[in-house]
């Protein structure tokens, strides 16, 4: 099984016995990556949207990588934008309110409690998501507002667009654990769906099926009827 | 004291109206702040045949005939409602809904008026609340703004029923669980007033329209022989005043919803207004009102939304005190099914329903009636806050009081074409 080296190691290794540490590093730390194509379907073979789909190196060392710190959900037309946000542990989200009116964001989740009382005209604030897991959000205004945060470990995760397809780019060489989330899957939390090796620079192209509760139809955002009309 | 009453109720609602308005100078963003949505409603009806309750007719529609046998074409402003809501501080807002209308004994009257409480929740429990005068929470298919139906225009019998003779004047508590599949919440309510309800249901029976009457309305009754002048209940006023308090007791109702994520919900309510049924004031009896409502809602394959609704009940007044005195007594009960399917801008549904009330007194009126409804509407959204709604309603009904009363056909069925166009805000 490969382990992956963290970058203090290298350079400890650098300093004491170069040679062959050079030797090592180039076995170990090659200068391609691989891009891993997901593609998330239900039990009845169809295309899931907004899934989040993460690589987990087996051995669970996630320290390495690199991933954004900040992220923004924001909130506009009496709707959360995006519908599902994927962040990695330690994430500062933004919560921009861009509707003229005011909104009460919160959530109960166990990975995150928390409550924002923005005003309109853009007041922002921030919440970091230090613990990893699903992250319901609701406005106490707007009952119709919902939206989700899914907090991961790993570095290696992307959401499905519409087509159901993911892309993790820049996978190093190693041996993952693969695993997808939806809101509206029936097993929580996720459970992990096998594993496979990154052993050269070819893309790798994996499918998962994931369990779905009964197919309701998808909430319209402004639907006319959803509004009371 | 019933009156002084209802003079305090309308000082009190009046003070919340021009608090609103007064305060709502403020900008939407700070507190408080105060936003106003509505609805105007233009309306074109071939009538039934009957003359409508509206006009002291038998008929069950909302528009009638001039005289009974002659239907004809009506063309007004069916609703202007008005929904004024005040957010007061982040968990407590106040709302109020007025509606205008030319048929309404008072041209501006109050359907709504009350503060909602609704902290934010913190863990899967938590809690809310409404204090004031609202509907009680019965209806899994008045869900639209000012208590509208977003499938049909008129009401089923149940909800157009509560819609005109039920309404709380007192305080709701909701205490709610939200699960990853299933939402439950216990609900309970203690209020005054609303002791005339249960009259209409009486000497009337089931109706199927889309009148809300405000909080302040008198609703005109058909003469039945009972409460003519000379007949044995002539101390009954020519009209109900649904929200009298005449007894000086509170009423009280209990109620349960289970959501299910995939498969629906599932509402239950237990309604007793306790009334001391001994007692008339001002010409309105207290009716001691006591039914059960069961309420489901759901999605069938091909998307086609369900609402279905059953109540039974029991509503009865000891006219002279017992152990002799005659009581005035009626059991009633109402079944409906509504399936829906929407596609775009597009909305079809149909609506079957059974009614039902049983006399059950001595007295020599029969306030019987069976009968069944059948409603088919078309919706469509032109454009954003427009909405178009074509409905046909035909239904069928057999009371014997019709012949006793006013020398008519006891079995008669009735259709109703209407026409509506809704502007919202």
């Amino acid at each position: 099984m490969m382990v992956l080296e963290s970058a203090d190691s290298t350079r400890g290794c650098k300093l004491r016995r170069l040679p062959v540490a050079a030797l090592l590093c180039l076995f170990i730390q090659p200068a391609w990556a691989a891009d891993v194509t997901v593609i998330v379907m239900s039990q009845s073979r169809a295309p899931i949207s907004d899934a989040v789909v993460t690589l987990s190196p087996t051995g669970g060392d996630v320290s390495s990588g690199e991933s954004p710190k900040h992220a923004v959900m924001v909130q506009e037309h009496q709707q959360f934008a995006p519908f599902v946000l994927p962040i990695r542990v330690g994430t500062t989200v933004e919560f921009p309110n861009r509707d003229s009116f005011r909104h009460h964001v919160y959530s109960f989740s166990p990975a995150k409690t928390f409550e924002l009382k923005l005003y309109g005209g853009g007041e922002t604030q921030t919440v970091t998501f230090d613990v990893p897991g699903a992250v319901a959000l609701g406005c106490n205004i707007h009952d119709n507002m919902l939206a989700y945060i899914y907090v991961v470990e790993t570095p290696y995760f992307a959401k499905t667009s519409s087509n159901g397809r993911a892309v993790i780019q820049g996978v190093p060489p190693g041996n993952y654990e693969i695993a997808a989330w939806h809101p509206n899957q029936k097993s929580q939390p996720s459970n992990p769906t096998g594993n496979f090796d990154v052993v050269s620079e070819n893309n790798v192209e994996k499918i998962v099926s994931i369990e779905m509760k009964r197919d309701r139809r998808p909430r319209q955002p402004g639907a006319f009827d959803e509004q009371g009309y | 004291m019933g009156s002084a009453r209802r003079h305090v109720k309308a000082v009190a609602a009046s003070a919340f109206i021009c608090a609103v308005f007064a305060a709502s100078a403020h900008g939407q963003s700070e507190l408080p702040s105060f936003s106003a949505t509505g609805l105007l409603d233009l309306r074109v009806a071939l009538t039934g045949k009957s003359v409508s309750w509206e006009d002291r007719g038998l008929g069950k529609t909302r528009f009638g005939a001039a005289t009974d046998g002659n239907n004809r074409v009506i063309a007004r402003i069916a609703e202007a409602s008005l929904i004024v809501k005040g957010d007061l501080t982040w968990d407590i807002s106040g709302v109020a809904h007025v509606i205008a209308g030319a048929q309404q004994e008072h041209p501006i009257d109050l359907v709504e008026a009350y503060l909602d409480y609704h902290p934010v929740p913190t863990s899967r429990y938590g809690i809310r609340g409404r204090a004031g005068a609202f509907f009680p929470t019965i209806s899994l298919e008045n869900t639209g703004l000012g208590w509208t139906s977003p499938f049909t225009i008129s009401s089923s019998a149940i909800n157009s029923w509560v819609g005109e003779e039920l309404r709380t004047f007192g305080a709701e508590l909701t205490a709610f669980r939200t699960g990853d599949d299933i939402d439950v919440s216990l609900t309970g309510s203690v209020y005054y007033a609303n002791d005339p309800a249960g009259t209409i249901l009486t000497w009337r029976g089931w109706a199927i329209h889309d009148r809300k009457s405000g909080i302040f309305e008198k609703i005109p009754l058909a003469p039945v022989r009972i409460i003519r002048p000379g007949g044995i209940l002539d101390n009954q006023a020519p009209y109900v005043a649904p929200l009298a308090e005449i007894d000086d007791r509170a009423g009280y109702y209990v109620g349960a919803n289970v959501e299910h994520h995939d498969f629906g919900s599932l509402h239950l309510l237990y309604y007793d207004n306790s009334a001391d049924d001994r007692e008339i004031e001002g010409g309105q009896w207290a009716w001691l009102t006591r039914f059960l409502s069961v309420g489901l809602k759901t999605e069938l394959p091909a998307n086609v939304d369900l609402v279905a609704q059953y109540l039974k009940g029991r509503t009865s007044v000891i006219t002279i005190p017992p152990p002799t005195g005659p009581i005035s007594r009626t059991h009633y009960d109402s079944l409906f099914f509504l399936v829906s399917k929407t596609w775009g801008q597009h909305r079809v549904s149909a609506r079957w329903e059974h009614f039902a009330t049983h006399d059950r007194d001595r007295f020599p009126d029969n306030n019987s009636e069976t009968g069944h409804g059948l409603t088919l509407a078309y919706v469509f959204y032109p454009v954003a806050k427009q909405r178009l709604t074509l409905e046909l309603l035909h239904v069928r009904a057999d009371r014997p009081e019709r012949t006793l009363s006013f020398n008519l056909p006891a079995k008669w069925h009735d259709t109703q074409i209407q026409a509506s166009y809704r502007f919202f805000f």
